[in-house]
């Protein structure tokens, strides 16, 4: 037996996509950036509430605050579609329903990235 | 799924006949906050477009932010925030394989829970004390 893979399974077509690897190294290595940025933009964020909107605007502006905010957001986002997805797959049996989760998880990370960032560009350029 | 189920031999333990242990408390906590946070990362987007949007704009969301309310949803987040981070590092350690000692990881489970309370206690309390 040279091919282990079920009849039923290659009908259903919803065998391993051969990206698995990927998603658990980046999911990781995003893990690590956030790591890393997390001291700033909690810092960062702390020094800037209580200035209000002013305060905001000054941290977003700021070189370094729009850096740590784009940074931080990016790999947020990334890092948590990666996880939702995995929630996702974890307790949603219907292969239907299932990639419906996922595409809309998508957009919903993808559109939330980009009004973040082009908030961030607007306030500091 | 207990009634399709028709498989006379036993079956593998399930959620409801575990016994609850700290390590499974903080991997459940771990996705929870996970979640928590991916709303707080979307929410943090839809602030900045109202900040971006100019002061009248942003004045529509600043009650969210600065009221008692606010104050509480800044304790929970950041506190949620500190568990993820803390708790990611130890499954960082985890993933090179080390960390796996049952009392060494049941134990890391409890302080982290615990510096987590606390941390988002004092940011909290270092916040209130500027803001005012």
């Amino acid at each position: 037996m040279s091919d282990f893979r079920t009849d039923l399974g290659k009908v259903r077509g919803i065998g391993a996509a051969k990206g698995g690897v990927h998603e658990f190294i980046t999911h990781r290595v995003s893990a690590v950036v956030l790591a890393i940025l997390l001291p700033f933009f909690v810092y960062g964020l702390m020094k800037a509430l209580p200035g209000g909107y002013d305060g905001l605007l000054a941290w977003v502006g700021s070189p370094t605050g729009a850096f740590v905010l784009l940074a931080f957001l990016s790999a947020g986002i990334y890092h948590g579609r990666l996880g939702i997805n995995e929630v996702i797959s974890d307790y949603v049996q219907t292969t239907g329903i299932r990639s419906l989760s996922m595409i809309l998880n998508a957009l919903v990370s993808v559109s939330a990235w980009l009004i973040g960032v082009l908030a961030i560009l607007k306030i500091w350029l | 799924m207990a009634k399709s189920w028709t498989d006379k031999r036993p079956m593998s333990p399930h959620i409801s006949i575990w016994k609850w242990h700290p390590t499974m408390l903080s991997s459940i906590l771990h996705r929870a906050t996970g979640i928590v946070l991916y709303i707080g990362l979307l929410e943090l987007a839809i602030v900045l477009a109202f900040l971006a949007a100019g002061p009248e704009w942003f004045a529509k969301v600043e009650p969210l932010v600065y009221s008692p309310i606010g104050a509480f949803a800044f304790f929970f987040v950041i506190g949620v925030l500190v568990y993820h981070f803390l708790n990611g590092i130890r499954h960082l350690v985890w993933d090179i394989g080390a960390g796996f000692n049952p009392k060494l990881a049941n134990m890391v489970s409890l302080v982290t829970i615990l510096v987590s309370a606390v941390l988002a206690v004092y940011l909290t309390w270092l916040l209130a004390g500027a803001i005012q």
